[in-house]
């Protein structure tokens, strides 16, 4: 029989950096979950990844143990890195500060595909797009769709 | 150490809450909190203001987004965990509990009161690393112990033996935590001391280190060159998967390797200088 869930914790945390402070200490302390042995796994299987935002949905059960599954960053935290982008454009519809190319933004679509409330590449791929604009990234090339 | 939380309303919504969060990973907030309106972002130092100026966020047109500062103050926020912890037998040797729990009926009883520090004997690698080090000789033995945490494993080098120890962790939460485990145990000689690899000043017969895999593999030749003739290594803190990088790094700094353990999915490994 599955195991009565009690909780469903969803935070976004570096990778290799999970430690007991706020908020995951007061999120899984609050449910009689050992916090240090949630960090000691999230930082071990987070260790390829140091220091970028992952967001982790953690299910605590009835009997105080848990799982977790780790995402993939938020396509706004990719398109950063694509772009080779720091802090971003302070004015996105005047000044365009990076660029992506339409290969980079089906990557990232690719990869937040199961996360996104999409049902074709095509609508993922201009949802991360949208959000490319709006950060003031000019997205490279022909339109593929 | 006290944090601070921000919470940012942000409205509409999307996609400028995800643009907010790719901004702050820009800076040292450590972890976010989505929420239905906004984002909650955790930063590891007491701040007293904050401002949007050069934001992307608060550029966009018909975007809305207000913030409110809190400090956080430390606390252990693992008591209710601890409340209800199990003592852990590691053999008929040794035995790992709470100080309101009843002896384990083992040889020898470790008291630990855990707080936020690493190191009950409830992980695989605390477990691990405490069944090798029943089989090793620490009588008048040096030790060091590489992120001791709670302190557990500095605890019984000075049990079995062991005339001194350094117990060294990056933690200042740590060192704390492992001077009230040695008042529980009754030792005396181990020198709790906040730092990293660099605070290493000394040499020893037997090096301790249960961390993770990229600090090991990162500081394990400042251990070694730290090590005596003959000094045992003892490290876990990393996957099974993980086990050939650790030797590979090991054995191109001289070491020998001696023996794997696991449990769980959880490796320790045994080397010798």
């Amino acid at each position: 029989m599955a195991k009565e869930v009690a909780a469903l914790i969803k935070l976004q945390v570096r990778g290799g950096a999970a430690n007991p402070s706020p908020p995951i200490g007061p999120a899984l302390g609050s449910k009689g979950v050992n916090i240090m042995e949630f960090c000691k796994q999230f930082n071990a299987r987070t260790q390829d990844r140091p220091g970028k935002v992952l967001p982790v949905v953690i299910t605590v059960y009835g009997d105080k143990s848990f799982d977790f599954v780790i995402k993939t960053p938020p396509a706004a935290v990719q398109l950063m890195d694509a772009a080779k982008l720091k802090g971003g454009s302070p004015e996105p519809n005047r000044k365009k500060v990076a660029t992506v190319s339409w290969d980079q933004v089906r990557t990232i679509a690719e990869e937040k595909m199961p996360d996104l409330n999409c049902f074709t590449m095509e609508s993922a791929m201009s949802m991360i797009a949208g959000t490319a604009r709006s950060m003031g990234i000019t997205i490279e090339g022909e339109r593929p769709f | 150490m006290n944090y601070t939380s921000i919470t940012f309303t942000v409205d509409p919504l999307l996609p400028a809450r995800d643009i907010l969060l790719a901004e702050l990973s820009d800076t040292n907030a450590e972890s976010f909190v989505e929420t239905e309106t906004g984002l909650i972002a955790y930063f590891p130092e007491e701040i007293a203001a904050f401002s949007l100026e050069g934001y992307m966020v608060n550029a966009m047109e018909g975007v809305e987004v207000t913030f409110e500062l809190q400090v956080i103050e430390r606390e252990n926020w693992n008591a209710a965990w601890e409340a209800a912890f199990q003592p852990i037998i590691v053999s008929e040797k040794l035995g790992v509990k709470a100080p309101f729990h009843a002896a384990t009926g083992c040889e020898m009883d470790l008291i630990i009161q855990p707080k936020m520090s690493f190191g009950t004997g409830h992980h695989d690698t605390t477990w691990l690393m405490l069944n090798e080090m029943l089989l090793l000789n620490f009588n008048t033995k040096h030790v060091l112990d590489m992120g001791s945490g709670t302190g557990v494993l500095a605890i019984l080098a000075e049990k079995m033996g062991a005339i001194k120890i350094d117990a060294i962790d990056i933690d200042d939460w740590s060192t704390e935590n492992c001077q009230e485990n040695m008042d529980l145990n009754a030792c005396s000689i181990i020198r709790p001391i906040q730092g990293d690899a660099s605070a290493i000043k000394a040499n020893y017969d037997i090096v301790l280190a249960n961390i993770n895999r990229n600090v090991l593999t990162a500081d394990m030749h400042i251990y070694v060159a730290a090590m005596n003739p003959n000094a045992y290594l003892l490290l876990s803190g990393f996957f099974i998967s993980d086990r050939e990088i650790l030797i590979s790094k090991a054995e191109s700094l001289g070491l020998k390797h001696l023996k794997s353990n696991a449990r769980n999915d959880w490796s320790c490994l045994v080397f010798m200088l």
